[in-house]
Protein backbone atom coordinates (compact mmCIF):
# COMPACT_ATOMS: atom_id res chain seq x y z
CA UNK A 1 0.00 0.00 0.00
CA UNK A 2 1.75 3.09 -1.33
CA UNK A 3 2.60 5.71 1.99
CA UNK A 4 0.11 8.63 1.66
CA UNK A 5 2.73 10.91 3.63
CA UNK A 6 5.30 10.35 1.85
CA UNK A 7 3.65 12.56 -1.28
CA UNK A 8 5.59 14.05 -3.81
CA UNK A 9 5.65 18.10 -4.27
CA UNK A 10 4.83 18.51 -7.83
CA UNK A 11 5.42 21.99 -9.08
CA UNK A 12 1.34 23.45 -9.70
CA UNK A 13 0.74 24.99 -12.07
CA UNK A 14 0.91 28.83 -11.84
CA UNK A 15 -2.61 30.41 -12.69
CA UNK A 16 -2.42 34.03 -13.87
CA UNK A 17 -3.28 36.85 -10.62
CA UNK A 18 -6.61 38.53 -12.00
CA UNK A 19 -7.36 40.55 -8.74
CA UNK A 20 -5.79 44.06 -10.60
CA UNK A 21 -7.69 43.54 -13.34
CA UNK A 22 -11.23 42.94 -11.74
CA UNK A 23 -10.28 45.57 -9.20
CA UNK A 24 -9.65 48.19 -11.15
CA UNK A 25 -12.16 51.08 -12.60
CA UNK A 26 -11.77 50.59 -15.90
CA UNK A 27 -13.25 46.85 -15.33
CA UNK A 28 -16.02 48.31 -13.51
CA UNK A 29 -16.58 50.43 -16.05
CA UNK A 30 -16.96 48.15 -18.56
CA UNK A 31 -18.93 45.96 -16.62
CA UNK A 32 -21.44 48.79 -15.96
CA UNK A 33 -21.94 50.07 -19.81
CA UNK A 34 -22.17 46.21 -20.61
CA UNK A 35 -25.07 45.62 -18.14
CA UNK A 36 -26.40 48.95 -19.58
CA UNK A 37 -26.47 47.69 -22.94
CA UNK A 38 -27.99 44.15 -21.76
CA UNK A 39 -30.69 45.92 -20.40
CA UNK A 40 -30.84 48.28 -23.20
CA UNK A 41 -31.16 44.98 -24.85
CA UNK A 42 -33.70 43.17 -23.18
CA UNK A 43 -35.94 46.37 -22.89
CA UNK A 44 -35.66 46.94 -26.67
CA UNK A 45 -37.01 43.75 -27.48
CA UNK A 46 -39.72 43.75 -24.61
CA UNK A 47 -41.17 46.76 -25.57
CA UNK A 48 -40.80 47.44 -29.21
CA UNK A 49 -41.31 50.01 -30.80
CA UNK A 50 -41.28 52.99 -27.67
CA UNK A 51 -37.79 51.37 -26.69
CA UNK A 52 -35.65 51.98 -30.11
CA UNK A 53 -32.42 49.03 -30.98
CA UNK A 54 -29.39 49.55 -29.75
CA UNK A 55 -27.86 49.72 -33.46
CA UNK A 56 -30.97 51.96 -34.84
CA UNK A 57 -30.06 54.36 -32.56
CA UNK A 58 -26.26 54.54 -32.86
CA UNK A 59 -27.07 55.23 -36.69
CA UNK A 60 -29.33 58.06 -35.71
CA UNK A 61 -26.57 59.54 -33.33
CA UNK A 62 -24.48 58.74 -36.38
CA UNK A 63 -26.52 61.27 -38.49
CA UNK A 64 -26.93 63.77 -35.58
CA UNK A 65 -23.70 64.59 -35.48
CA UNK A 66 -23.60 65.07 -39.18
CA UNK A 67 -26.44 67.42 -38.83
CA UNK A 68 -26.55 71.01 -38.94
CA UNK A 69 -29.55 71.47 -37.01
CA UNK A 70 -28.21 69.41 -34.33
CA UNK A 71 -25.33 71.61 -33.63
CA UNK A 72 -27.06 74.72 -33.93
CA UNK A 73 -29.50 73.08 -31.28
CA UNK A 74 -26.73 71.74 -29.10
CA UNK A 75 -24.80 75.28 -29.73
CA UNK A 76 -28.09 77.03 -28.06
CA UNK A 77 -28.58 74.99 -25.39
CA UNK A 78 -25.02 74.89 -24.47
CA UNK A 79 -25.29 78.66 -23.98
CA UNK A 80 -28.34 78.76 -21.98
CA UNK A 81 -26.76 76.06 -19.56
CA UNK A 82 -23.19 77.93 -19.41
CA UNK A 83 -24.99 81.50 -18.42
CA UNK A 84 -27.75 80.36 -16.19
CA UNK A 85 -24.29 78.02 -14.85
CA UNK A 86 -22.13 80.62 -14.29
CA UNK A 87 -24.88 83.44 -12.84
CA UNK A 88 -26.33 81.09 -10.23
CA UNK A 89 -22.82 79.89 -9.66
CA UNK A 90 -21.41 83.31 -8.51
CA UNK A 91 -24.46 85.16 -7.32
CA UNK A 92 -25.06 81.96 -5.23
CA UNK A 93 -21.44 81.74 -4.18
CA UNK A 94 -21.70 85.64 -2.85
CA UNK A 95 -24.63 85.16 -1.25
CA UNK A 96 -23.43 82.17 0.20
CA UNK A 97 -20.10 84.24 1.63
CA UNK A 98 -22.20 87.02 2.98
CA UNK A 99 -24.61 85.21 4.74
CA UNK A 100 -21.72 83.04 6.18
CA UNK A 101 -19.97 86.01 6.99
CA UNK A 102 -22.20 88.44 8.31
CA UNK A 103 -24.57 87.40 11.28
CA UNK A 104 -27.41 90.03 10.10
CA UNK A 105 -27.53 89.01 6.50
CA UNK A 106 -27.89 85.15 7.70
CA UNK A 107 -30.72 86.17 9.96
CA UNK A 108 -32.28 87.83 7.05
CA UNK A 109 -31.20 85.71 4.24
CA UNK A 110 -31.79 82.02 6.34
CA UNK A 111 -35.62 81.81 6.34
CA UNK A 112 -35.88 82.93 2.34
CA UNK A 113 -32.93 80.80 1.61
CA UNK A 114 -35.17 77.90 3.59
CA UNK A 115 -38.09 78.51 1.42
CA UNK A 116 -36.16 78.69 -1.59
CA UNK A 117 -34.73 74.62 -1.03
CA UNK A 118 -38.28 73.55 -0.36
CA UNK A 119 -39.71 74.95 -3.33
CA UNK A 120 -39.60 72.08 -6.73
CA UNK A 121 -37.47 73.07 -9.88
CA UNK A 122 -40.84 73.02 -12.11
CA UNK A 123 -42.64 75.69 -10.33
CA UNK A 124 -39.88 78.18 -10.88
CA UNK A 125 -39.90 77.45 -14.29
CA UNK A 126 -43.75 78.19 -14.51
CA UNK A 127 -43.87 80.81 -12.66
CA UNK A 128 -41.07 82.45 -15.05
CA UNK A 129 -42.80 82.08 -18.21
CA UNK A 130 -45.70 82.92 -16.50
CA UNK A 131 -44.08 86.42 -15.74
CA UNK A 132 -42.21 86.73 -18.42
CA UNK A 133 -43.62 84.82 -21.33
CA UNK A 134 -41.74 81.81 -23.16
CA UNK A 135 -38.70 84.32 -24.51
CA UNK A 136 -34.89 83.59 -23.28
CA UNK A 137 -35.12 85.55 -19.98
CA UNK A 138 -37.89 83.00 -18.35
CA UNK A 139 -35.63 80.61 -19.24
CA UNK A 140 -32.78 81.96 -17.79
CA UNK A 141 -34.05 83.62 -14.32
CA UNK A 142 -36.04 80.31 -13.41
CA UNK A 143 -33.09 78.43 -13.71
CA UNK A 144 -30.64 81.15 -11.88
CA UNK A 145 -33.16 81.32 -9.28
CA UNK A 146 -34.03 77.52 -8.97
CA UNK A 147 -29.95 76.64 -8.73
CA UNK A 148 -28.75 80.20 -6.52
CA UNK A 149 -29.76 78.83 -3.17
CA UNK A 150 -28.28 75.22 -3.48
CA UNK A 151 -25.08 77.05 -3.78
CA UNK A 152 -25.66 79.84 -1.46
CA UNK A 153 -26.60 76.95 1.35
CA UNK A 154 -23.10 74.89 0.28
CA UNK A 155 -20.91 78.05 -0.05
CA UNK A 156 -23.07 79.49 3.51
CA UNK A 157 -22.27 76.50 5.41
CA UNK A 158 -18.64 75.93 4.63
CA UNK A 159 -17.84 79.36 5.61
CA UNK A 160 -18.79 79.20 8.96
CA UNK A 161 -16.84 75.90 9.30
CA UNK A 162 -13.82 77.08 7.87
CA UNK A 163 -10.78 77.06 10.17
CA UNK A 164 -11.10 80.22 12.97
CA UNK A 165 -7.48 79.95 13.68
CA UNK A 166 -5.96 80.81 10.12
CA UNK A 167 -8.08 83.98 10.51
CA UNK A 168 -6.51 84.81 13.89
CA UNK A 169 -3.74 84.44 12.25
CA UNK A 170 -4.11 86.75 9.40
CA UNK A 171 -5.69 89.30 12.11
CA UNK A 172 -2.11 89.44 14.17
CA UNK A 173 -0.08 89.67 11.18
CA UNK A 174 -2.55 92.61 9.74
CA UNK A 175 -3.24 90.78 6.23
CA UNK A 176 -5.16 93.56 4.24
CA UNK A 177 -8.55 92.40 3.76
CA UNK A 178 -8.66 91.82 0.37
CA UNK A 179 -5.46 89.25 0.99
CA UNK A 180 -7.77 88.36 4.20
CA UNK A 181 -10.57 86.76 1.51
CA UNK A 182 -8.53 85.70 -1.70
CA UNK A 183 -5.74 83.65 0.15
CA UNK A 184 -7.34 82.67 3.78
CA UNK A 185 -11.05 82.74 3.10
CA UNK A 186 -11.72 81.75 -0.36
CA UNK A 187 -8.80 78.89 -0.72
CA UNK A 188 -10.63 77.83 1.95
CA UNK A 189 -14.30 77.17 0.60
CA UNK A 190 -12.86 75.91 -2.86
CA UNK A 191 -13.70 72.02 -2.25
CA UNK A 192 -17.23 73.72 -1.56
CA UNK A 193 -17.37 76.07 -4.40
CA UNK A 194 -16.27 73.25 -6.84
CA UNK A 195 -18.52 71.03 -4.88
CA UNK A 196 -21.48 73.65 -5.53
CA UNK A 197 -20.25 74.17 -9.39
CA UNK A 198 -20.47 70.34 -10.45
CA UNK A 199 -23.98 70.50 -8.50
CA UNK A 200 -24.93 73.71 -10.31
CA UNK A 201 -23.45 72.41 -13.80
CA UNK A 202 -25.42 68.96 -13.29
CA UNK A 203 -29.02 70.67 -12.58
CA UNK A 204 -28.50 73.51 -14.90
CA UNK A 205 -28.03 71.10 -17.81
CA UNK A 206 -31.22 69.14 -17.03
CA UNK A 207 -33.07 71.80 -16.11
CA UNK A 208 -32.57 73.79 -19.50
CA UNK A 209 -33.61 70.55 -20.90
CA UNK A 210 -36.83 70.89 -19.00
CA UNK A 211 -37.44 74.40 -20.09
CA UNK A 212 -37.00 74.31 -23.37
CA UNK A 213 -39.17 71.31 -23.74
CA UNK A 214 -42.22 73.01 -22.01
CA UNK A 215 -41.22 76.57 -23.57
CA UNK A 216 -39.18 77.27 -25.83
CA UNK A 217 -39.14 76.13 -29.80
CA UNK A 218 -35.74 75.79 -30.20
CA UNK A 219 -32.61 73.64 -28.65
CA UNK A 220 -32.00 69.68 -27.54
CA UNK A 221 -35.24 70.09 -25.01
CA UNK A 222 -37.45 71.33 -27.60
CA UNK A 223 -35.86 68.87 -30.40
CA UNK A 224 -36.50 65.70 -27.67
CA UNK A 225 -40.03 66.84 -26.90
CA UNK A 226 -40.72 67.33 -30.85
CA UNK A 227 -39.30 63.63 -31.52
CA UNK A 228 -41.60 62.91 -28.50
CA UNK A 229 -44.49 64.34 -29.84
CA UNK A 230 -43.96 62.39 -33.38
CA UNK A 231 -43.42 59.06 -31.50
CA UNK A 232 -39.82 59.16 -33.02
CA UNK A 233 -38.00 57.27 -30.08
CA UNK A 234 -34.98 56.53 -31.75
CA UNK A 235 -34.41 60.30 -32.48
CA UNK A 236 -35.19 60.81 -28.46
CA UNK A 237 -32.78 58.65 -27.40
CA UNK A 238 -30.46 59.24 -30.21
CA UNK A 239 -30.12 63.50 -29.12
CA UNK A 240 -30.49 62.19 -25.56
CA UNK A 241 -27.85 59.97 -25.57
CA UNK A 242 -25.40 62.51 -27.33
CA UNK A 243 -26.18 66.20 -24.84
CA UNK A 244 -25.96 63.73 -21.68
CA UNK A 245 -22.63 62.84 -23.42
CA UNK A 246 -21.22 65.88 -23.73
CA UNK A 247 -22.74 66.93 -20.67
CA UNK A 248 -20.92 64.58 -18.97
CA UNK A 249 -17.37 65.59 -20.94
CA UNK A 250 -17.81 69.01 -19.78
CA UNK A 251 -18.10 68.41 -16.02
CA UNK A 252 -15.85 65.37 -16.16
CA UNK A 253 -13.01 67.52 -18.26
CA UNK A 254 -13.01 70.69 -17.75
CA UNK A 255 -14.55 70.92 -14.24
CA UNK A 256 -12.25 67.71 -13.53
CA UNK A 257 -8.98 69.74 -14.39
CA UNK A 258 -10.03 73.25 -12.89
CA UNK A 259 -10.04 70.96 -9.24
CA UNK A 260 -7.26 68.99 -9.86
CA UNK A 261 -5.23 72.33 -10.04
CA UNK A 262 -6.78 74.12 -7.65
CA UNK A 263 -6.55 71.37 -4.49
CA UNK A 264 -2.92 70.26 -6.12
CA UNK A 265 -1.94 71.39 -2.86
CA UNK A 266 -3.40 68.10 -1.10
CA UNK A 267 -1.12 65.76 -3.43
CA UNK B 1 25.60 95.46 28.66
CA UNK B 2 23.47 94.74 31.37
CA UNK B 3 19.45 94.07 31.13
CA UNK B 4 18.78 97.49 32.87
CA UNK B 5 20.81 99.45 30.47
CA UNK B 6 18.47 98.05 27.32
CA UNK B 7 15.40 100.23 26.62
CA UNK B 8 11.78 98.31 27.34
CA UNK B 9 10.08 97.00 24.15
CA UNK B 10 7.45 95.78 25.79
CA UNK B 11 5.62 97.53 29.12
CA UNK B 12 3.00 96.33 31.08
CA UNK B 13 1.37 98.02 34.07
CA UNK B 14 -1.68 96.73 36.19
CA UNK B 15 -3.11 94.63 33.49
CA UNK B 16 -6.71 92.79 33.80
CA UNK B 17 -8.76 90.74 31.70
CA UNK B 18 -11.75 89.07 32.93
CA UNK B 19 -15.07 87.77 31.54
CA UNK B 20 -17.71 89.12 32.87
CA UNK B 21 -17.24 88.16 36.67
CA UNK B 22 -14.89 86.18 36.31
CA UNK B 23 -11.13 87.05 36.39
CA UNK B 24 -8.80 85.58 34.38
CA UNK B 25 -5.89 87.81 34.89
CA UNK B 26 -5.06 89.94 37.72
CA UNK B 27 -2.69 93.46 37.50
CA UNK B 28 0.37 91.87 36.12
CA UNK B 29 3.41 94.52 35.80
CA UNK B 30 6.26 93.33 33.59
CA UNK B 31 8.76 94.76 31.05
CA UNK B 32 10.78 93.20 28.92
CA UNK B 33 13.61 94.92 27.07
CA UNK B 34 15.07 94.73 23.74
CA UNK B 35 16.32 91.50 23.16
CA UNK B 36 15.80 89.57 26.00
CA UNK B 37 13.89 86.32 25.83
CA UNK B 38 11.54 86.04 28.76
CA UNK B 39 9.55 82.70 29.57
CA UNK B 40 6.26 82.81 30.86
CA UNK B 41 5.71 79.56 33.32
CA UNK B 42 2.30 78.50 34.35
CA UNK B 43 0.21 75.99 34.76
CA UNK B 44 -2.40 74.75 32.56
CA UNK B 45 -5.57 77.37 32.18
CA UNK B 46 -4.14 79.83 34.67
CA UNK B 47 -4.76 82.41 31.95
CA UNK B 48 -1.28 82.45 29.80
CA UNK B 49 -4.08 82.96 26.42
CA UNK B 50 -5.89 85.27 27.63
CA UNK B 51 -2.08 87.40 28.24
CA UNK B 52 -1.23 86.61 24.83
CA UNK B 53 -4.68 87.65 23.25
CA UNK B 54 -3.59 91.11 24.92
CA UNK B 55 -0.03 91.08 24.03
CA UNK B 56 -0.64 90.48 20.45
CA UNK B 57 -3.47 93.33 20.24
CA UNK B 58 -6.30 90.64 19.87
CA UNK B 59 -8.18 91.62 22.66
CA UNK B 60 -8.36 94.78 24.87
CA UNK B 61 -7.79 94.07 28.62
CA UNK B 62 -10.34 95.20 31.30
CA UNK B 63 -8.51 97.03 32.62
CA UNK B 64 -4.26 98.44 32.89
CA UNK B 65 -2.33 99.31 30.30
CA UNK B 66 0.77 97.58 27.52
CA UNK B 67 3.17 99.55 26.13
CA UNK B 68 5.09 98.97 22.80
CA UNK B 69 7.79 100.88 22.45
CA UNK B 70 6.76 103.61 24.18
CA UNK B 71 3.61 103.09 22.23
CA UNK B 72 0.22 102.33 24.40
CA UNK B 73 -1.80 100.16 22.68
CA UNK B 74 -5.82 99.89 22.74
CA UNK B 75 -5.93 103.90 22.66
CA UNK B 76 -8.37 105.25 20.39
CA UNK B 77 -6.06 106.00 16.88
CA UNK B 78 -3.28 103.49 18.21
CA UNK B 79 -1.82 101.21 15.65
CA UNK B 80 -1.49 97.27 16.24
CA UNK B 81 1.33 95.90 17.64
CA UNK B 82 4.11 95.07 14.68
CA UNK B 83 5.04 91.37 16.42
CA UNK B 84 5.44 87.89 15.10
CA UNK B 85 3.66 84.96 16.47
CA UNK B 86 4.31 81.30 16.51
CA UNK B 87 1.37 79.39 17.49
CA UNK B 88 1.47 75.88 19.61
CA UNK B 89 0.14 74.60 15.89
CA UNK B 90 2.16 76.12 13.21
CA UNK B 91 -1.19 77.94 10.94
CA UNK B 92 0.46 78.59 7.75
CA UNK B 93 -1.66 78.41 4.04
CA UNK B 94 -2.04 74.50 3.12
CA UNK B 95 -2.57 75.99 -0.12
CA UNK B 96 0.51 78.66 -0.35
CA UNK B 97 4.21 77.30 -0.86
CA UNK B 98 6.92 77.93 2.14
CA UNK B 99 7.14 81.30 -0.18
CA UNK B 100 3.90 82.40 -0.81
CA UNK B 101 3.41 81.69 2.81
CA UNK B 102 6.49 84.40 4.13
CA UNK B 103 5.38 86.53 1.32
CA UNK B 104 1.56 86.86 2.66
CA UNK B 105 3.48 88.08 5.82
CA UNK B 106 5.47 90.64 4.43
CA UNK B 107 3.12 91.95 1.97
CA UNK B 108 1.39 92.99 5.63
CA UNK B 109 4.36 94.26 6.67
CA UNK B 110 6.98 97.67 5.86
CA UNK B 111 9.80 95.53 4.27
CA UNK B 112 10.31 97.37 1.08
CA UNK B 113 9.63 94.21 -1.87
CA UNK B 114 12.71 94.47 -3.59
CA UNK B 115 14.16 92.98 -0.09
CA UNK B 116 11.57 90.60 0.20
CA UNK B 117 13.81 87.30 -1.83
CA UNK B 118 17.21 88.56 -0.37
CA UNK B 119 15.39 88.64 3.32
CA UNK B 120 13.16 84.94 2.23
CA UNK B 121 16.42 83.59 1.32
CA UNK B 122 18.15 84.51 4.34
CA UNK B 123 15.66 83.46 6.82
CA UNK B 124 15.43 80.17 5.41
CA UNK B 125 19.08 79.30 5.60
CA UNK B 126 19.34 80.41 9.00
CA UNK B 127 16.39 77.55 10.07
CA UNK B 128 18.40 75.22 7.33
CA UNK B 129 14.94 74.82 5.55
CA UNK B 130 16.30 76.47 2.75
CA UNK B 131 15.45 73.31 -0.03
CA UNK B 132 11.65 73.68 1.08
CA UNK B 133 11.37 77.31 -0.10
CA UNK B 134 8.84 75.90 -2.88
CA UNK B 135 6.94 72.90 -0.97
CA UNK B 136 3.54 72.88 -0.13
CA UNK B 137 3.62 72.69 4.19
CA UNK B 138 1.77 69.51 4.15
CA UNK B 139 4.78 68.06 2.45
CA UNK B 140 6.73 69.10 5.50
CA UNK B 141 7.16 67.13 8.54
CA UNK B 142 6.13 68.92 12.32
CA UNK B 143 9.05 70.25 12.83
CA UNK B 144 9.72 71.71 9.49
CA UNK B 145 6.35 73.34 9.57
CA UNK B 146 7.51 75.06 12.51
CA UNK B 147 10.38 76.05 11.02
CA UNK B 148 8.46 77.77 8.67
CA UNK B 149 6.68 79.46 11.20
CA UNK B 150 9.59 80.64 13.58
CA UNK B 151 10.71 82.19 9.68
CA UNK B 152 7.67 83.88 9.10
CA UNK B 153 7.62 85.14 12.61
CA UNK B 154 11.12 86.25 12.36
CA UNK B 155 10.85 87.93 8.79
CA UNK B 156 8.26 90.73 9.36
CA UNK B 157 10.60 92.88 11.53
CA UNK B 158 8.56 92.86 14.92
CA UNK B 159 9.03 94.94 17.91
CA UNK B 160 8.49 91.27 19.80
CA UNK B 161 7.24 87.83 19.10
CA UNK B 162 5.10 85.70 20.69
CA UNK B 163 5.75 82.39 20.91
CA UNK B 164 2.79 80.37 22.64
CA UNK B 165 4.40 76.67 23.35
CA UNK B 166 5.72 75.96 19.49
CA UNK B 167 7.16 73.07 20.50
CA UNK B 168 4.74 71.27 22.73
CA UNK B 169 3.07 69.36 19.72
CA UNK B 170 7.00 67.96 18.41
CA UNK B 171 8.14 64.68 19.10
CA UNK B 172 11.31 65.26 21.93
CA UNK B 173 14.17 64.71 19.50
CA UNK B 174 12.93 67.34 17.38
CA UNK B 175 12.23 70.03 19.98
CA UNK B 176 15.18 69.42 21.64
CA UNK B 177 17.21 70.03 17.75
CA UNK B 178 14.79 73.34 17.45
CA UNK B 179 14.91 74.84 20.90
CA UNK B 180 18.88 74.83 20.67
CA UNK B 181 18.16 76.42 17.61
CA UNK B 182 15.88 78.33 18.78
CA UNK B 183 18.46 80.40 21.42
CA UNK B 184 21.53 80.61 18.77
CA UNK B 185 18.70 82.38 16.08
CA UNK B 186 17.28 84.55 18.59
CA UNK B 187 20.47 85.58 19.80
CA UNK B 188 21.86 85.98 16.41
CA UNK B 189 18.78 88.18 15.39
CA UNK B 190 18.55 89.66 18.52
CA UNK B 191 15.01 89.11 18.45
CA UNK B 192 12.63 90.03 21.09
CA UNK B 193 10.63 86.84 22.48
CA UNK B 194 7.95 85.92 24.97
CA UNK B 195 7.74 82.33 25.23
CA UNK B 196 5.05 80.91 27.01
CA UNK B 197 5.32 77.28 28.24
CA UNK B 198 4.34 75.12 31.30
CA UNK B 199 7.73 73.03 30.71
CA UNK B 200 10.24 74.23 33.70
CA UNK B 201 13.01 72.49 32.12
CA UNK B 202 12.16 74.24 28.73
CA UNK B 203 11.74 77.43 30.48
CA UNK B 204 15.37 77.32 32.08
CA UNK B 205 17.58 76.15 28.78
CA UNK B 206 15.91 79.23 26.67
CA UNK B 207 15.39 82.52 28.68
CA UNK B 208 16.89 84.66 29.99
CA UNK B 209 13.89 85.36 32.57
CA UNK B 210 10.96 83.06 33.79
CA UNK B 211 7.88 85.22 35.16
CA UNK B 212 6.82 82.13 36.75
CA UNK B 213 2.71 83.02 36.83
CA UNK B 214 0.42 81.91 40.03
CA UNK B 215 -2.60 79.72 39.20
CA UNK B 216 -5.45 81.40 37.65
CA UNK B 217 -6.42 84.12 37.70
CA UNK B 218 -3.26 84.53 36.93
CA UNK B 219 -0.86 87.28 39.10
CA UNK B 220 3.31 86.94 38.71
CA UNK B 221 4.53 85.16 41.62
CA UNK B 222 8.11 85.73 41.04
CA UNK B 223 10.83 86.90 37.99
CA UNK B 224 13.54 84.28 38.21
CA UNK B 225 16.16 85.74 36.40
CA UNK B 226 18.37 82.41 34.90
CA UNK B 227 21.48 82.87 36.15
CA UNK B 228 23.58 80.66 33.03
CA UNK B 229 25.38 81.68 30.16
CA UNK B 230 25.20 81.11 26.90
CA UNK B 231 25.66 78.50 24.58
CA UNK B 232 23.58 76.37 27.22
CA UNK B 233 23.70 72.80 27.43
CA UNK B 234 20.19 70.68 27.56
CA UNK B 235 21.68 68.21 29.78
CA UNK B 236 23.36 70.19 31.63
CA UNK B 237 23.48 69.34 35.75
CA UNK B 238 22.90 73.37 36.84
CA UNK B 239 19.93 73.44 34.45
CA UNK B 240 18.29 70.60 36.23
CA UNK B 241 18.91 72.34 39.58
CA UNK B 242 17.51 75.90 38.45
CA UNK B 243 14.74 73.63 37.53
CA UNK B 244 14.18 71.50 40.66
CA UNK B 245 14.65 75.18 42.41
CA UNK B 246 12.05 76.23 40.50
CA UNK B 247 9.68 73.24 40.89
CA UNK B 248 10.14 74.00 44.75
CA UNK B 249 9.20 77.67 44.32
CA UNK B 250 6.26 76.53 42.48
CA UNK B 251 4.49 73.96 44.89
CA UNK B 252 2.48 77.24 46.46
CA UNK B 253 1.71 79.17 43.97
CA UNK B 254 0.75 76.23 41.52
CA UNK B 255 -1.46 74.47 44.32
CA UNK B 256 1.20 71.01 44.37
CA UNK B 257 1.47 71.02 48.06
CA UNK B 258 -2.61 71.38 48.47
CA UNK B 259 -3.20 68.64 46.56
CA UNK B 260 0.40 66.37 47.95
CA UNK B 261 -1.73 67.12 51.25
CA UNK B 262 -4.93 65.92 50.35
CA UNK B 263 -3.21 62.88 48.65
CA UNK B 264 -1.41 61.65 51.97
CA UNK B 265 -4.95 62.48 53.94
Amino acid sequence: MPDINSSISLPMPRSRDWTPVLTSPWFSAVIAIGSILVLWFVMAQAFRPWVPDIDATLTEMWSNLQSADFWADFALTLWRVLSAFASASLLGAALGLLIGLNARAEAFCQPLLALALAVPDPVYIIFAILGLGTGELAGFVALTIAVLPFVANIVRSNVQARDMSLDEMAQIYHLPRGVRMSAVLIPQIVPALLTAMRFSFALSWKLVVVVEAIGQPNGIGASIFNSFRLLRMREVAATAILFILAMQLLERGVLGRVEKKLLRWRD
Amino acid sequence: MTHDARPPVLKVTDLGVSYGDSEAVLRLDFEIRRGEFVAILGPSGCGKSSMLNVLSGLNAPSRGRVFVEGAELFRPGSTAPRLGYVFQSHRLLPWRTVRQNLEIALAASSVPKDSWDRRIDEILSILHISQFKESWPMRLSGGQRQRVSIARALLVDPAYILMDEPLSTLDEVTARALREELTSICQRTEATVVFVTHSIREAVFLADRVLILTRGPARIHEDYTIPLDRPRDYDDPRIAEIEADIVRRVQEPWGLVRQKERHLA
